[in-house]
């Protein structure tokens, strides 16, 4: 059984894609072996010139933890660090330099408009920049691409497109590179093209 | 319909001549919905027959000068139907339904990809909205341009049910075909 088969796909540096398919077309899938979290059984993944799908599993996570930023459907921020503390624990497990973290942590939440609300706990702000805050968390390493799987599937539509638009921003703005996985065309409409994946394949591609 | 209550909604803020009325109605649908100047001026000419706007005569009035104002009954009149809801859905007068109606039916595929192309003709049409709400959102400082992105909305939600129907019908021609194929094969 196989969940992508023939599957090619190419995004570019600072580009922002959007995957399309119904339940069951492998998107999940196709986001764990990019990140290195799952072992393509043929084909390769590569991701700014090094061999993803090669890495033992170390390898992969140092390497995820580096170059790979994640935005889920369900918040997943620490609910006892302050959002600040959240987006910068990851930079701290690399052992970078107290100042630099300050200032890396500084600059993501400036790209989100979070920077006032830094020192407040998850539970004190609400859903939309909770999700805001993983997006910046995401992006504060400055990875080689997001991984977006629907964002905004828990968000009511107003809340979802703050967020999109503060996606589409750190693209247009700070030349950042998404792959957003979702079920909705609206969300998909904000990426520069998108990839229809339907039954484990690639089918259509519109855009830019 | 709207066309007559735009112009005469334009013109609650001012009296204004046609040129502005133009400007000011292609700025505030985002672009999406152009009128041309004899629209603006037929409409007008009908509007002040109907005693609902009214030409204000100036000193140094020129022949192609002309300015309109809103009358009390044209205030009224606007009031009215800005209350008023509306009665049906649009999309019962559907042109992309009368297209499926008169589509080859005998096999599946003349419809499967009219409906394909379709969805492609929205995903472009749903990225341009996107990028000119985006726009309107980098230069809006007061609100201004609030209403224009709720028009953008409009359409990305009238799109996005457009494409759900389209799932939904191929899931049942889909069906249809399925069953009629099995029918001829016992």
């Amino acid at each position: 059984m196989q969940a992508l088969a023939a599957a090619s796909l190419t995004v570019a540096n600072g580009e922002f894609v959007s995957v399309m398919g119904p339940s069951g077309s492998g998107k999940s899938t196709l986001l764990g072996l990019i990140a290195g979290l799952d072992v393509p059984s043929s084909g390769s993944i590569h991701v700014r010139g090094r061999c993803v799908s090669s890495m033992s599993d170390d390898e992969a996570t140092v390497f995820r933890r580096q170059h790979v930023g994640f935005v889920f459907q369900r918040f997943s921020l620490l609910p006892d660090l302050t959002i600040e503390e959240n987006v910068g624990a990851a930079l701290m497990l690399d052992g970078r330099g107290d100042a630099e973290i300050q200032a890396c942590v500084e600059e993501a939440l400036r790209q989100v408009a979070l920077w006032e609300r830094r020192r407040h706990l998850p539970a004190e702000v609400s859903g939309g920049e909770l999700q805001r805050a993983a997006i910046a968390r995401a992006l504060v390493a400055e990875p080689a691409v997001i991984l977006a799987d629907e964002p905004t599937g828990n968000l009511d539509s107003a809340t979802g497109e703050r967020v999109l638009l503060d996606m589409r921003r750190t693209v247009d703005e700070y030349g950042r590179t998404i792959l957003l996985v979702t079920h909705d065309p609206i969300a998909a409409a904000y990426a520069d093209r998108t990839v229809h994946l339907r039954d484990g394949t690639f089918q259509r591609s519109s855009g830019r | 319909m709207s066309v007559r209550y735009a112009v005469l909604g334009l013109l609650t803020s001012k009296a204004m001549h046609g040129y502005e009325l133009k400007s000011r109605f292609d700025e505030a649908t985002g672009g999406f919905w152009q009128l041309n100047f004899g629209q603006i001026y037929s409409t007008l000419d009908r509007l002040e027959r109907e005693g609902l706007v009214e030409r204000v005569v100036e000193e140094d009035d020129s022949a192609d000068r002309k300015v309109f104002r809103i009358t009390v009954k044209g205030r009224d009149k606007l009031d009215d139907w800005v209350l008023r809801p509306v009665a049906h859905s649009r999309a019962l007068r559907d042109d992309l339904f009368v297209r499926m109606l008169f589509c080859d039916r005998s096999a599946p595929e003349p419809i499967l990809r009219m409906i394909a192309r379709q969805r492609d003709a929205y995903e472009i049409e749903m990225r341009k909205l996107v990028k000119r709400k985006a726009q309107l959102e980098r230069i809006d400082g007061d609100g201004d341009t609030l209403m224009t992105d709720l028009l953008m909305d409009a359409a990305l939600f009238h799109a996005e049910a457009e494409l759900r129907w389209l799932s939904h019908v191929e899931q049942k021609l889909e069906g249809t075909w399925i069953r009629r194929f099995e029918k001829r094969r016992r």
